[in-house]
């Protein structure tokens, strides 16, 4: 049954919602920067999930879980039909419209927020979700009964997404400490 | 040293080694996890700092009363009101109506209003907080807030009519029965009068019904309309007709405005336009566009609504539309016909690009 929305939020429950909302509206699109969405995609994704999750709130039972779940199927779908966007605009001329609802475009990361999401990218698909779903706090059964797969795949994707990770991390480290020697090499020469 | 100690001696640099690079690495992991988690948390806190939750909050249950509004019109029902609370949960209908009849016990009705692009907007105080307003889903304009006891003045009348006149023929059956000399001449006009008048009632209600019965699945495609579909909808009584034909044209782009605009000139109280009316005004403004009358017009005209360029057309069904409204059919010129085979091309194209861009 869905909620009705004339009501009040207090009496019927979608306080709850509102609450959860409140809690989770930046995680939540994080989550999907993380997975690879830039922050447009990111909102129109977040907006279609929450719609969703608020019109089902009361047969849901864990709110964070399913709105993961519905804000990843949502951008890959919107991913697709972007794929041949290009396309259709070069037959028809339509061009989409995008409302700026959420100020996303005024985003600036932290260094180290940047960082993570660049790096994140440049993991291969399945590991970077299950390393999303880990960084969002889900353990590895929580992660496999949502993917329907097996703990012990989840937990091997996650070593090798946590491996690679590491590894450009530090790669990156070494580059920027080699860029600092260059440089006080160059200053102390001067 | 022998070759014995010295390959102890080797494995014992190697063992070494790799104790060295395991803590090295272990505490690589602990850096690597501690900077991850760092650089988790600043992503969601760069975006808790742009994001206005109560805003988000208010925006998506709006979204969500809107698309439920629409499931609800998609579904050919017709009294949105009524629509969405039944769609949305029907336990509270029977409170809604329990509030109906006790009025004392009624909570005030949001105010909306019509922004210049049509769209509703509630009407805003300064001790509106966002709580209030989110519960104000579904959209009733100003003009719709009010008593709509006026717009049952045709239905009642005509069926008061209709009784008077069944009454008065029975009377007159009765008496000619009784005593036909009595009756007389003045009796037997009376008589033919009021059974006219039985049948001319019958039929406009028939006729009504027929032309609802028919043009309902054509209007309730036409509602998909982002900006136009609560004004199509919510139009009910004798003006619906009107909305209705003119977003038909608008569609077809005969009229030139959208019938958000000419809902702006609508408000209760005043003389309603009828659908000769809208017609002319219609057939007049398109033959000024296409500069029959001595004037380009084209400057005039305003740009397609965006709306427009993607919404699926339904010429095959819609043709007839025009003369069922209000048998005005003869009055739109050969020209407005090309325009609208014109259009109908066209709108072939627009239907596929809508197919496309549909999830």
């Amino acid at each position: 049954m869905v909620r009705d929305l004339g009501s009040s939020p207090s009496a019927d429950g979608t306080g709850g919602f509102d609450r959860y909302c409140r809690e989770d509206t930046a995680s939540l699109i994080g989550f999907l920067i993380k997975l690879g969405a830039d922050p447009e995609e990111a909102r129109d994704a977040f907006q279609t999930t929450m719609i969703e999750v608020y019109s089902r709130w009361d047969n849901i039972e864990s709110p964070r879980a399913y709105a993961r779940t519905t804000a990843e199927r949502v951008f890959l779908k919107s991913r697709a039909r972007a794929a041949d966007e290009s396309d259709r605009l070069a037959k028809g001329g339509w061009g989409v419209d995008r409302t700026p609802n959420l100020p996303l475009d005024m985003v600036i990361f932290k260094e180290q927020a940047a960082e993570l999401i660049e790096l994140m990218r440049q993991l291969p698909p399945t590991q970077r979700r299950v390393l999303a779903w880990h960084l969002d706090g889900f353990s590895n059964k929580e992660i496999a009964e949502r993917f329907g797969e097996k703990p012990s795949t989840v937990a091997s994707n996650l070593r090798h997404a946590n491996s690679a990770m590491r590894k450009l991390w530090i790669e990156r480290k070494q580059r920027a400490a080699a860029t600092g020697r260059r440089a006080a090499d160059e200053r102390s020469g001067a | 040293m022998s070759g014995q100690e010295r390959n102890f001696d080797v494995w014992l640099r190697g063992a070494n080694a790799d104790i060295i690079e395991s803590l090295e690495q272990a505490v690589e992991a602990s850096e690597f996890e501690a900077w991850r988690t760092e650089a988790n948390d600043s992503l969601t806190e760069s975006l808790e700092q742009v994001i206005d939750t109560e805003a988000v909050l208010l925006m998506i249950k709006q979204q969500a009363a809107s698309e439920a509004v629409a499931v609800a019109h998609a579904n050919g029902n017709n009294e949105p009101e009524r629509a969405i609370r039944s769609v949305l949960a029907p336990e509270t209908t029977h409170d809604i109506e329990e509030a109906r009849r006790q009025p004392s016990r009624r909570a005030p009705a949001p105010q909306y209003d019509v922004d210049l692009t049509g769209q509703p907007c509630p009407v805003q105080s300064e001790t509106d907080s966002p709580a209030a307003n989110d519960i104000a889903v579904v959209p009733s304009f100003r003009a719709g807030s009010r008593s709509t006891w006026h717009r049952r003045i045709p239905a009642v009348a005509a069926s008061a009519m209709t009784a008077i006149s069944v009454a008065v023929v029975a009377v007159l059956v009765v008496l000619a029965l009784a005593g036909g000399d009595q009756v007389g001449a003045f009796g037997r006009a009376v008589t033919v009068a009021a059974v006219v008048m039985v049948i001319g009632s019958l039929a406009a209600r028939t006729w009504a019904s027929v032309v609802e019965w028919k043009l309902r699945p054509t209007l309730v495609r036409l509602a998909r309309d982002e900006h136009s579909r609560r004004l199509v909808v919510t139009a009910r009584g004798p003006w619906a007709v009107q909305f209705k034909t003119y977003h038909w044209l608008h569609r077809r782009s005969i009229a030139p405005r959208p019938i958000t605009n000419l809902l702006l000139m609508w408000e209760p109280g005043r003389p309603r336009m009828n659908v000769g009316a809208v017609l002319d005004q219609v057939c007049a403004e398109h033959a000024r566009s296409a500069g029959t009358d001595g004037s380009s017009g084209s400057a005039e005209r305003e740009p397609p609504q965006p709306d427009d360029r993607v919404l699926p057309d339904h010429d095959q069904d819609d043709g007839p539309l025009l003369a069922r409204a209000g048998g005005q059919a003869t009055k739109v010129d050969s020209s407005i016909r090309k325009k609208r085979q014109d259009t109908s091309f066209r709108a072939r194209g627009k239907r596929t690009q809508a197919k496309r861009r549909r999830p």
